[in-house]
């Protein structure tokens, strides 16, 4: 119990005194998995926008290999990347293995079922009448998909948390792809990993709480701006 | 008349079973035109296809004789229609933004898109609406707003599917009035599916009936009502005698037929032993107390009881059975005069030219 007090009191002076290096692993987690959140709802809405509207052979087969992605482990991503990157891999000769660009890249393959998936559901939901009714008024396609992505606005914020919550708390891929190379790829969670080895409680108290405020910092701007919408929707 | 819009050789199948078959169908412009027929017989289908909402698996479409997707492009030819659905399929906005969103999609600057929903809202009686959320308007508030939405944006043609379904009768008949108005006042082309018969009469002038598919009759609305082609059109157009029956004589333009039992004379030429249906409508129908009364012209005369009476508010209907149903509509003063009761004898005839007659396929 006095171990728990002790760290908690010296995490929270760590915060206070927010340290340089502190800083940078928390700049570097959160510009990481922001460009990787980015990149993925980019991908996963317009892809599932696509399936959703169109007919092809082995279309549920494609269905249920994304739904298995949306619970894809880390690890087996830092795996996969890892291979990739290798120095004799496919994509060795781009020599990311151990970069930021790496943890994003992984980041991005982690968050994108998630995003397509729940996106998915959404736009096969949605009306096919209300779709009919917005071209019969003139709506090019792509008016007619930016209208689609505005009225589901919120199961795509709850795409977007989800997806945001399975990269920014992962800590295996980036482990991996990033090598934990303190002031270089070295991001909350594997810093964390790190110091609880090292039996730094403390500090890897302090990164915890920097990462749970970081996480409830961007859950509560996409929180807002969902129940903005559906307190209009009342 | 100018041809706007022309189906040729329609086929559309939807998992091998054929859901509309058109030959020819032409729309010419400022026409207002209702398509009918039971649940199931492709006229949603076909407007659809009319309105290049769905691709059919053979034929072409022509907007005013150009080929649509050879000669012009379908989102071009779709910015020149509109189309109104039974639901109401809002955004999740104001009203205002709803009535816009036709003109926003046509990319129109700001100032001038606010005065022509400003103007379209004030001629459909819902500008103290403008800032409401569209979702939470009553059904006839609703369906103005629906009706603003489309003709707004001024379209060439008009594409109504059921559109006043569920609104009552007495929001119905003002907002028919008032769209009705506008359509006739800006000679904008109008494609109306209904079920309902309120519907079909009160604007177009030319029905065309749909039966598995396939246009089974198209006219003017009076040669539709007057002459229907099948029992759906009759009942649809108020024909409420519908009797079946098989010829039994053929004579100088006459048919003898059995209908029951009781012989009715028809004009008409069908073979002997023909299947045939009757069509009667109940205005044509009389009803004495007194057989010896009957004018000389008229040649079908029968026996009956009354069966049910009903107060249609303006006149009576008057249901009779003489071996055969028939239902006759006669006014206040003429109930009076006859004092009828339920269980009455009574003598209810027709005349042989007032009856329609098509054979029964």
């Amino acid at each position: 119990m006095e171990l728990l007090i002790d760290s908690i009191t010296k995490a929270l002076e760590l915060i206070c005194n927010l340290d340089r290096e502190t800083y940078q692993i928390l700049w570097l987690s959160l510009k990481i998995s922001t460009i990787a959140i980015l990149a993925s709802s980019i991908v996963g809405i317009t892809t599932a926008l696509y399936i959703s509207s169109k007919e092809f052979r082995f279309k549920n087969t494609l269905i249920t290999f994304i739904n298995t992605g949306m619970a894809m482990p880390p690890v087996l991503v830092g795996l996969f990347i890892t291979i990739l990157l290798w120095r004799n891999g496919i994509l060795g000769k781009l020599d990311l293995l151990y970069t930021p660009a790496a943890i994003i890249i992984a980041q991005i393959i982690l968050a994108t079922p998630i995003i397509l998936g729940i996106s998915l559901s959404a736009f096969q939901g949605f009306s096919e009448k209300f779709k009919l009714q917005m071209l019969g008024l003139g709506a090019s396609r792509l008016q007619l998909y930016l209208i689609m992505i505005r009225e589901l606005k919120l199961p795509i914020l709850s795409a977007i948390m989800a997806g945001f919550g399975g990269i920014i708390s992962e800590v295996g891929a980036s482990m991996m792809v990033g090598g934990n190379i303190k002031g270089y790829t070295r991001v909350l969670t594997t810093a964390i990993v790190t110091e609880t080895g090292k039996g730094n409680f403390d500090f890897a108290l302090a990164y915890g709480i920097v990462l749970l405020l970081l996480s409830f910092s961007i859950n509560m701007i996409l929180t807002k701006i969902q129940q903005s919408s559906i307190s209009r929707h009342e | 008349m100018n041809k706007i819009l022309e189906a040729r050789n329609i086929i559309h199948r939807v998992k091998n079973r054929e859901i509309v078959n058109i030959e020819n169908l032409q729309i010419n412009q400022g026409e207002i035109v209702s398509i009918i027929g039971e649940n199931g017989a492709g006229k949603t289908t076909l407007m659809l296809i009319l309105a290049s909402l769905v691709k059919p698996s053979m034929g072409v479409i022509y907007y005013r004789n150009m080929e649509i997707e050879r000669n012009i492009k379908d989102k071009d030819y779709r910015k020149k229609i509109a189309i109104l659905f039974q639901e109401n399929l809002f955004l999740e906005t104001t009203v205002f933004e709803n009535v816009a969103i036709g003109l926003k999609f046509r990319k129109l600057p700001r100032e001038v898109l606010e005065d022509k929903v400003e103007n379209t809202l004030k001629l459909l009686k819902i500008f103290e609406l403008r800032d409401r959320r569209a979702k939470n308007l009553s059904g006839g508030e609703a369906k103005r707003v629906c009706i603003a939405r489309a003709l707004i944006i001024e379209p060439e043609i008009l594409f109504l599917d059921e559109p006043f379904t569920n609104i009552d009768s007495a929001s119905k008949e003002e907002i028919l009035s008032d769209m009705g108005k506008i359509i006739k006042d800006n000679q904008i082309t109008t494609i109306m599916i209904t079920h309902d018969k309120y519907e079909a009469l009160r604007l177009p002038e030319r029905i065309i009936v749909m039966e598995n598919g396939k246009i089974i009759q198209d006219g003017p609305k009076d040669e539709v009502i007057h002459h229907p082609k099948n029992n759906f059109v009759a009942s649809f157009a108020g024909v409420e005698n519908i009797l079946e029956g098989s010829v039994l004589e053929k004579r100088d333009g006459e048919n003898i037929i059995e209908v029951q039992g009781r012989l009715v004379n028809v004009m008409g030429s069908f073979e002997e032993g023909s299947k045939i249906y009757l069509f009667i409508r109940p205005e044509n129908v009389f009803i004495t107390r007194d057989g010896n009364n009957i004018k000389t012209s008229v040649r079908n005369h029968f026996k009956g009881k009354v069966r049910d009476i009903t107060n249609m508010g303006h006149f009576y209907r008057i249901a009779i059975n003489c071996n055969f149903n028939l239902v006759s509509y006669i006014t206040k003063t003429s109930f009076n005069e006859l004092s009828l009761k339920i269980g009455d004898e009574v003598v209810a005839g027709f005349k042989a030219t007032s009856v329609h007659i098509i054979e029964k396929i």
